[in-house]
């Protein structure tokens, strides 16, 4: 008895140091900031009030900055989905050098700090960059602009996501046994029936973990959007620190980070929903 | 139902080659077992037969018909593998359902098949049941049921026991064998263990290094080995090595000497003499041996014998044999085969040990 009471203790003491940790920085932090944004202004009344959300929400501009924001995310999430599901395919099914040479090669925008990564790409992508070079020579002279706006967000986020989206796919494939795969193949189902019958479903948890920690990601980048962004419409990130930077409203700052927060919040209940399956499941 | 054939297959994984020049008859209804340790090329010669890997010379034929080219969803077999047969994400019934569904099969033909493969297979009622539900042997079952209800012409099993527990094992390799026997489908079973193999197989196919050693009946690879390594490999087997006397004298093994019917070996070349346990008998001009230690194994005796030139013997006996451990006596060989080169020669009949034979100023071996 006393043995387990000293092991419960133990295991207490260990994990103290970094729950004090999320208590503090984030708990204590989040929680003043939801009072502070629903306490009523100087000289309105006691009591909890809604207003600062219903006059932050009355700008037509951060309406905007927040469709932006989703809409921005929804598809660069749908592009590194598109790019990155064939290539974990890829790296799972095909022996060979080419593919433990892609391997390697995919994983690199994890080694690029995505400061470098967004100066390369507004490099690459500016009117006399590369890629309109290009275009030129190959004959397409008028395209809309690549670079400061969402365009360029969306190249670049898929960019530096592409890896990582890759690595969680990847290993979800790896965890399927090929005899299941080769049992679909044997009563008779082609690749593609073999694909979405038996592969997708197998794979579903780590693809909804991969959805989900993608679109937060995205949507709460500051770096990206800020470099390779337009001056408006302009993603929360950028938004929320031009408010508490620039105009000096660091009220309406929290606000909008509040409801940042709440989106991805209900994200975020995706990604707990898939992980607290698959722990019941094994 | 039809009849498989293997051309002169050959597959390798880089230089190493897996699978060489091997060629396989397997008749309509037979149940063939393909043996060998781990890594001797049996389960990639069933996953060729199955169209998981292609061969890289050679011809696969079912039917008369080369399948070679067909990738597994378009050939006549069905496989079950050693584990993880089943969806986790399906039911019994549509995991058993889903290669009728891709026959686009009416729902009354399927419900019915279902049903019929499920009351075969002896699991009636099980159809709403998830994986995770039914017990490793269970799952085996739905697994040989979901092959079954395709009607294949071929059906290839992958040490689909090796993962259950001895008993288990026992009893679903008998009913593997009695389902296999009412329906009489071509089958090829793959398996390491020799038990298994020589129990339910009408005849085993022994490989060893990606060669083929010996097809055969149970009982005449078991009798009539026609490799050293199939020798070695199927049963247990007393193995002495022995050299070739001058011409048409035989060869000197141990303390015997042995007579070889028809072989022409040069004198002093290297043989390998094996001998069965029930082959050794005791008789008093046998040659001499020491009995080490004495092994009860139920419903008879291991006898483990010192014998000088041919080393340590083991000889099966009944239990109600007198042996005590240090007790010197003499043994004599039945019958054993002798093995030089590719060469195998089978020595029967009574055997006289040299040393019995120069007592008698007899220098010449005996007849078979």
């Amino acid at each position: 008895m006393t043995e387990s009471r000293r092991q419960g203790a133990l295991g207490l003491a260990l994990v103290l140091p970094p729950l004090c940790l999320l208590f503090f920085l984030v708990v204590v932090p989040a929680v003043t900031a939801v009072v502070e944004t629903l306490a009523p202004g100087p000289g309105g009344s006691a009591g909890l009030t809604v207003a600062r959300y219903a006059e932050v929400l009355s700008a037509k501009v951060i309406r905007t900055d927040i469709a932006f924001s989703v809409v921005v995310t929804l598809i660069s999430v749908a592009a590194v989905f598109v790019l990155g599901y064939p290539l974990a395919l890829y790296l799972r099914f095909s022996p060979g050098r080419l593919a433990s040479l892609l391997a390697v090669v995919f994983t690199i925008p994890l080694f690029v700090p995505v400061v470098i990564a967004s100066f390369a790409m507004i490099t690459f992508l500016v009117n006399h960059g590369l890629v309109s070079t290009v275009l030129y020579r190959l004959g397409i002279e008028t395209f809309p602009p690549l670079v400061y706006n969402a365009t360029g967000i969306v190249l670049t986020e898929v960019w530096a996501s592409l890896p990582f989206a890759v690595l969680i796919l990847g290993a979800g494939l790896q965890a399927i046994d090929d005899s299941l795969i080769d049992s679909a193949r044997d009563v008779g189902a082609g690749r593609v029936r073999t694909f979405a019958t038996i592969i997708l479903p197998l794979n579903a948890i780590p693809t909804r973990i991969t959805l989900t920690l993608l679109f937060i990601s995205v949507f709460g980048s500051f770096t990206i959007p800020y470099l390779v962004g337009g001056n408006a419409p302009q993603m929360l990130g950028v938004t929320m620190t031009n408010y508490l930077t620039q105009y000096l409203r660091r009220t309406d700052a929290v606000t909008m980070a509040v409801l940042a927060f709440v989106i991805a919040a209900a994200v975020g209940v995706v990604y707990v929903a898939s992980v607290s399956r698959r722990e019941r499941d094994v | 139902m039809a009849g498989l054939s293997l051309v002169r297959v050959v597959k390798r994984f880089g230089t190493h080659a897996a699978v060489h020049e091997v060629s396989l008859e397997v008749q309509d209804g037979e149940l063939m077992g393909l043996l060998g340790p781990s890594g001797c090329g049996k389960t990639t010669t069933l996953r060729m037969i199955g169209g998981f890997l292609a061969p890289d010379a050679g011809d696969i034929r079912i039917d008369d018909r080369s399948v070679v080219a067909l990738p597994p969803e378009r050939r006549p077999t069905a496989m079950v593998f050693q584990r993880f047969n089943l969806w986790p994400h399906m039911s019994v019934a549509a995991s058993i359902a889903f290669g009728l569904k891709v026959r686009r099969l009416s729902p009354d033909a399927i419900d019915r098949k279902i049903r019929d493969v499920l009351a075969l297979v002896g699991l009636p009622g099980s159809a709403g049941k998830s994986p995770h539900q039914l017990s490793g042997g269970e799952q085996q079952r739905v697994a040989v049921a979901r092959a079954l209800v395709l009607e294949p012409q071929i059906l290839l099993l992958d040490e689909p026991f090796s993962n259950l527990d001895a008993r288990l094992r026992v009893h679903m390799r008998e009913e593997v064998k009695q389902l296999q026997r009412k329906i009489g489908i071509t089958t090829v079973f793959v398996t390491h263990d020799q038990e298994e193999a020589l129990t339910i197989a009408d005849r085993i196919a022994v490989m060893n290094g990606g060669v083929l050693q010996q097809v055969d009946t149970p009982a005449a690879l078991y009798g009539r080995p026609r490799t050293l390594f199939v020798a070695d490999f199927i049963g247990t087997m007393n193995l002495f090595p022995a050299s070739a006397l001058p011409a048409g004298e035989g060869i000197a093994a141990g303390p015997w000497r042995l007579s070889v019917p028809g072989a022409r070996w040069p004198e002093g070349a290297e043989v390998t003499v094996a001998v069965r346990p029930e082959d050794l008998i005791v008789t008093p001009d046998g040659g001499a041996a020491t009995v080490r230690r004495v092994v009860n194994l139920g419903h008879y005796l291991q006898v483990l014998l010192e014998c000088p030139g041919a080393g340590l013997l083991r000889m099966f006996t009944e239990k109600s044999a007198p042996f005590t451990e240090g007790q010197a006596l003499r043994l004599g060989i039945v019958r054993a085969l002798a093995f030089h080169d590719a060469e195998v020669v089978e020595i029967g009949g009574p055997m006289r040990p040299s040393l019995a034979a120069r007592d008698r100023g007899a220098g010449r071996p005996d007849a078979p």
